[in-house]
């Protein structure tokens, strides 16, 4: 398997399928190829129907039916690589989540067991990865929700009496106790309020820089990607379109997407007028031929109704899915 | 001239839970809105209350305390038939707007007749294609659909154009384009301004989202739990805010723009640990909990609202003359 | 023209569900049966017009079920009895489910005191137990008993439960967002309770009526059981009360005693197959619309 050194994860030609009958099938992630580096904010950033919780989901092994998927994601665990979807479920329940990678969703209440209390949260997770008992787990615990900025008696109490930020601190939290080395954060922020969304993602952002680990972070919030991560991936029906550092992605957009998404987000302080896209995002049960942006690109050829263009290397770092860029 | 919408001191109550924990969804607003045509922002969090307020506005919920006056006249008092020919809402979830179970050219239909009370067929047809082609649809296509054959984009361009043929004088949006994509929504956005500039309609944009709010407002209110902290001049308010909260809002803000990447960064955010039942219920300043400036008065007693150069504030910071 | 094509996409919709259809060939099979009643001899009403105890005989049609002790055909009875218990379960469903209907609809859609005063003329009726009041209301009226009065007197239960249940989703449409829309669209309160809100109810009203059909049906033998019914016809109740009077089942007069009990059992099994075959069709139907 050609890895590239210091790549914890390697995915390739990863689908990842909602089958909801024998004729109706939705391809949300169609033929993505990602990689990712130890110690790196990515973002992944598109709008309703891209496929990037998909994706997400595909790259945790989290196959919810209807979901499958099919592919290769290749999750570096100490010297070796394992496929993610080729082991099974109990296997990544026991090996895999919690300890190598974790799973941030949007909304807490998803996470959190109304019938348990916090501290009984942190100490299953440890006491079953760590192999030690509930009463040590616990103390482990109480130290470490010390470091969170939190006061211990929260780990005594139920999920409803605390209020929504501290719910969603505590599912950070319990997401990164084992030190992973891939943390997901699907949409973390959005049900949440903007000051404590920026006490949100410092908090994550800190973590990161004291783990070197590996941060991805899956949102519409393009202000967010601008604040929080080095590189993006920008994904539209199911396919990557655009991939580069994040300063480089927000002053010069290559794809027309992209450019159209960039240049149509207000910003505080400038009174200039912006344009919004026109048209409607491709419904996946019926893909259009050719690029899936064609209906609604300003730059749209004959070609781009035919053939859908290839995910090419415009620059070291930078790739894009356009032929406007392929002909170079 | 009268001002187009007075609220003076409104504040509605709610309870809820077993034994009727009551609070105060909306607490001793005051708000003026002048008759000329202006995009006037409600802007706050979930729980400020701008919902409420707007459904307040609407006769949807009946104040507990307090007026609201349109031109000079108690909402109440005006009959229904009048009063939707001044004030229109456009919702928040598109999909939620329309009856799926009935086609959305009805509602245009009956908005004509009823609130118009245009009845000639021939202009009744007339007026539908004008509006439907103004907002960016065609008329034909639109006639036959049922809700879910629109987009979410289409159907607020529906809401909106339903709207139009009120011809209203004022229009609440509340919370028009957070439910769709970020690249369409300033689409709708400019659609709003257009209006506003070509028939003078004002808006009452209620929503959370600050960088929409300065790009299109006149006029700015910024709600927190339930009170008006801040009101004045967007570009006042914005480029100047006053209030604690004001502030926190726009230091917390994250902008599609890397330049600003290190300030954001750089700022901390201090957060208290309060329960969020606790700040509704406080006597003074709601904001208390979590004010880096806050002084024993703000706890005991609500700050009036001072007026600093245009703005108007609630903060005890500004109240020099008290001392 | 649109509505004559939406039924008729309906059934047919519903005929490639296999309860439906067992559900429909059952009730058609009882409608049958009860439609033979009409040409039934005159004389099989008189009691003794036949000797009686006599089991099923093939030598005609009226004693192919055999005789009753008190001298009637079995067959003869039990057609009539199904076309009875049939037309009370029928009119009950009618009145009674529309009448919840009805202030269902007003006490979901009104506010005030209006609404406070239905929902107290509700409650009451939902929580007093049915069948004593039946019982009750019974031996008050039982000169007036007839065909026509029983739909009536069992309406006066049959009503309170739609009612609460319409009223419940009548409640959760009207704080809908389009209801607000279709308010300030002009669109009059009646306008909005038949074309916004009553489509919502509609699939649950019609699953509801079928209900009160078998439910009608079964609390009539209830109170017939009791002698508490209109013992001068012939419905399925009465019979099983003939039966019980005349200790038929010790008597080993199988003929006489399994027809209406078997009858009343197809009576429920074909009714409940329609209704479920109903609601399931509708019920996502409901939520996607169109």
């Amino acid at each position: 398997m050609l890895v590239e050194t210091d790549a914890v994860l390697k995915a390739v030609n990863v689908y990842g399928e909602y089958v909801l009958s024998p004729e109706i099938s939705i391809k949300a992630v169609n033929d993505v190829s990602i990689q990712l580096q130890r110690n790196e904010i990515v973002g992944i950033a598109g709008e309703s129907g891209c496929g990037k919780s998909t994706l997400i989901k595909v790259l945790y092994g989290f196959l919810d039916p209807p979901l499958t998927a099919r592919g290769k994601v290749m999750l570096g665990v100490t010297n070796n690589y394992i496929n993610i979807l080729s082991v099974s479920e109990d296997y990544r329940r026991e090996n895999i989540w919690w300890k190598n990678i974790s799973y941030i969703p949007q909304n807490s209440m998803n996470v959190l067991n109304p019938f348990m209390r916090i501290g009984d949260h942190f100490s299953e997770v440890l006491s079953k990865h760590l192999k030690i008992s509930k009463s040590e787990a616990y103390k482990i615990a109480e130290e470490y929700i010390g470091t969170m900025g939190l006061r211990k008696d929260v780990l005594k109490a139920f999920p409803h009496q605390l209020s929504g930020g501290m719910r969603q601190r505590i599912v950070v939290a319990l997401a990164l106790q084992l030190k992973p080395s891939i943390i997901f954060a699907d949409e973390p922020t959005t049900a949440v309020d903007v000051i404590l969304q920026k006490v949100l993602l410092q908090f994550l952002t800190e973590k990161q820089k004291e783990l070197q680990n590996t941060l991805v972070l899956v949102t519409h919030d393009m202000g967010v990607h601008a604040m929080i991560t080095q590189r993006m991936i920008v994904m539209y029906a199911g396919k990557i379109i655009e991939e580069a550092p994040t300063e480089n992605l927000f002053e010069d957009p290559k794809h027309p997407y992209t450019q159209a998404l960039v240049r149509s987000l207000p910003r505080l302080g400038d009174e200039s007028p912006k344009i919004g896209l026109g048209g409607v995002p491709p419904d996946l049960k019926n893909p259009p031929l050719g690029c899936k942006f064609h209906p609604r690109c300003p730059y749209a050829a004959d070609v781009c109704r035919k053939e859908e263009p290839p995910l090419i290397e415009y620059e070291k770092g930078w790739k894009v899915r356009c032929v406007l860029y392929s002909g170079r | 001239m009268p001002p187009l919408l007075r609220l003076e001191n409104v504040s509605k109550v709610f309870r809820y839970g077993f034994f009727g924990f009551k609070f105060k969804a909306v607490d001793d607003v005051k708000i003026v809105i002048e008759d000329r045509p202006m995009i006037f922002t409600i802007a706050g969090e979930s729980g400020s209350g701008k919902s409420t307020l707007a459904k307040l506005i609407l006769r949807i919920y009946r104040p507990e305390y307090g007026k609201i006056l349109f031109r000079d006249r108690n909402i109440y008092e005006i009959d229904d038939k009048e009063f939707r020919k001044y004030i229109q809402p456009i919702m928040q979830d598109p999909y939620a707007s329309f009856n799926p179970m009935q086609r959305p050219i009805r509602y245009l239909r009956e908005t004509l007749v009823n609130v118009a009370e245009v009845n000639d067929e021939k202009e009744v047809e007339n007026l539908m294609d004008q509006t439907l082609a103004y907002v960016g649809l065609n008329p034909i296509e639109v006639k036959e659909k049922y809700q879910h054959e629109f987009s979410g984009g289409e159907l607020q361009r529906l809401s909106i154009a339903r709207v139009l043929l009120a011809n209203p004088k004022i229009v609440i949006a509340d919370e028009p384009v957070s439910m769709l994509d970020a690249s369409i929504r300033m689409n709708i956005i400019n659609l709003f301004k257009k209006i506003k500039d070509d028939l003078g309609i004002t808006f009452i944009y209620i929503t959370h989202d600050l960088a929409t709010a300065y790009y299109m407002s006149d006029e700015i209110a910024i709600m927190f739990r339930g009170t008006v902290v801040e009101y004045g001049r967007s570009r006042s308010v914005l480029s100047n805010p006053l209030h604690p909260y004001t502030q926190a809002l726009q230091e917390s803000l994250p902008e599609p723009d890397t330049k600003k990447k290190r300030r954001w960064m750089e700022k901390k955010v201090r957060l208290g640990e309060y329960v969020e039942e606790e700040e509704f219920v406080v006597k003074g300043c709601k904001y208390v909990f979590r004010c880096p400036y806050a002084m024993t008065k703000c706890k005991t007693t609500p700050p009036p609202y001072i007026n600093m150069n245009g703005v108007e504030v609630r903060c005890w910071l500004y109240a020099e003359g008290d001392g | 023209m649109e509505r004559a094509r939406q039924i008729v996409t309906l059934t047919r919709s519903l005929l490639n569900f296999k309860r439906f259809k067992l559900g429909l060939i059952i009730i058609l099979f009882l409608v049958a049966l009860s439609v033979m009643s009409y040409f039934s001899p005159e004389q099989h009403r008189w009691w003794y017009s036949y000797p009686k105890d006599r089991p099923p005989q093939w030598s005609s049609l009226d004693l192919i079920l055999g005789t009753t002790t008190n001298g009637r055909p079995v067959f003869w009875a039990v057609s009539n009895a199904v076309t009875n218990s049939l037309y009370i379960g029928l009119f009950t469903a009618l009145i009674g489910s529309h009448v919840g209907l009805l202030v269902g609809l007003l006490a979901g859609t009104l506010r005030g005191r209006l609404e406070q005063a239905l929902i107290l003329l509700i409650d009451p009726f939902i929580v007093m137990p049915g069948l004593p009041i039946l019982i009750i209301f019974a031996l008050a009226l039982k000169q007036t008993m007839s065909i026509y009065t029983v739909p009536i007197i069992l309406s006066i239960i049959a009503w309170a439960w739609p009612a609460r249940n319409v009223r419940s989703i009548a409640l959760s449409v009207i704080h809908r967002d389009f209801v607000t829309i279709a308010s300030y669209s002009g669109i009059g309160f009646f306008n909005i309770l038949i074309y916004e809100v009553m489509p919502y109810i509609l699939g649950w009203h019609l699953t509801n009526f079928i209900n009160t059909i078998i439910w009608a049906i079964g609390m009539e033998t209830a109170l017939a059981i009791f002698g508490l019914s209109i013992l001068s016809e012939d419905t399925l109740g009465t019979m099983i009360y003939w039966i019980l009077n005349y200790g038929a089942v010790f008597r080993g007069l199988w003929w006489w005693v399994l027809p209406p009990v078997i009858l009343l059992v197809l009576i429920f099994v074909g009714f409940y197959l329609i209704s479920i075959s109903v609601s399931s069709y509708l019920n996502p139907r409901l939520r996607g619309g169109g």
